[in-house]
């Protein structure tokens, strides 16, 4: 039911092999729901914690401008709606993978939920980001702004601006960032491991699918959805 | 032959989902001085005000732009609501 240490290191350095021999095993809905739920509860405090910060650094514009303030309930709320995300990235990068094999894969077949266990089992990849980021999060100073002098409605927005630039080159922020993109990356890799153990692909075929899964869910969703 | 057909169209079903969720979500502060984010209509759901709505609205906008991943693309879509 649980993975041992033992189970992790060979994910770690042999992800192939891990997955080959979870293959023989039953099905363990345990783990399937505990990994991507445990990555959920991760994120989401590293999430709420950045954000905590970033709406108290973004509460002194609105106080300025006579705006209604947000509290920390409102920062929450947006972290715990962005980590109940993961479970549908996870559902999305199965169906995915089903297409592709569909139209690119060795037509062999290969049991659904064995298929979903392993990509499920492929997000403990993901706990060491999860955990260096909640440890980024509680070191995140958000950057303080300085009173511009301008008319009303340009200086809240110079003041957003201003922030928005800041928090752009904060070095939690961009480290958290940028460990996020290698993390994913690495997601993909672990995810298509399990793909070649299970499908029996070849690594070619394996690699193609990956590339495929990490521009469609990883570039073109990030650069379509965030700034 | 159908098979293939019916995963090919699942595929750009799932590339139009990721697409077409994308003028709500952006917030480009960083090139020009427009916050082209909206009303929250979740944010009002939850028991917040019109103006406490749109602030939310956009503090979320701003603080979406230092998540990566699939956590950013749910925070741009709450912010956007």
């Amino acid at each position: 039911m649980f993975l041992s240490a033992k189970d992790m290191l060979t994910l770690l350095f042999e992800p192939t092999t891990f997955f080959r021999t979870r293959m023989a095993r039953k099905v363990s809905w345990p783990l399937m729901i505990g990994i991507p739920a445990a990555c959920v509860v991760l994120n989401f405090i590293g999430t709420a914690i950045f954000a905590v910060k970033e709406f108290r650094g973004m509460a002194g514009i609105f106080t300025v401008s006579q705006m209604p303030s947000i509290g920390p309930r409102g920062a929450v709320g947006l972290a715990a709606m962005s980590s109940l995300f993961y479970p549908v990235v996870i559902a999305g990068i199965f169906v995915a993978t089903i297409c592709l094999d569909v139209l690119v894969g060795a037509g062999r077949s290969f049991s659904l939920p064995k298929l979903l266990e392993l990509y499920c089992l492929a997000w403990v990849s993901q706990v060491p980001y999860f955990l260096l980021r909640v440890i980024l999060a509680v070191t995140f100073v958000p950057p303080q702004l300085l009173p511009l002098r301008l008319p009303f409605q340009q200086w809240v927005m110079d003041a957003l601006v201003s922030y928005n630039d800041a928090l752009a080159h904060n070095v939690a922020i961009l480290l958290a960032k940028n460990l996020g993109y290698a993390s994913y990356a690495w997601l993909i890799v672990v995810t298509m491991c399990a793909y070649y153990a299970i499908a029996r692909s070849t690594v070619v075929r394996s690699g193609f699918i990956g590339s495929v899964l990490y521009i469609l869910f990883f570039v073109i969703g990030q650069h379509t959805f965030s700034q | 032959m159908k098979r293939k057909a019916v995963a090919f169209a699942v595929l750009l079903m799932l590339l139009a989902l990721i697409v077409v969720a994308q003028p709500g979500a952006v917030a480009n502060l960083s090139g020009s001085t427009a916050i082209h984010s909206g009303t929250s209509a979740w944010a009002y759901s939850v028991g917040m005000s019109r103006g406490e709505g749109l602030i939310y609205s956009i503090a979320a906008t701003v603080a979406c732009g230092s998540i990566s991943g699939p956590g950013g693309i749910a925070c741009g879509i709450v912010a956007a609501g």
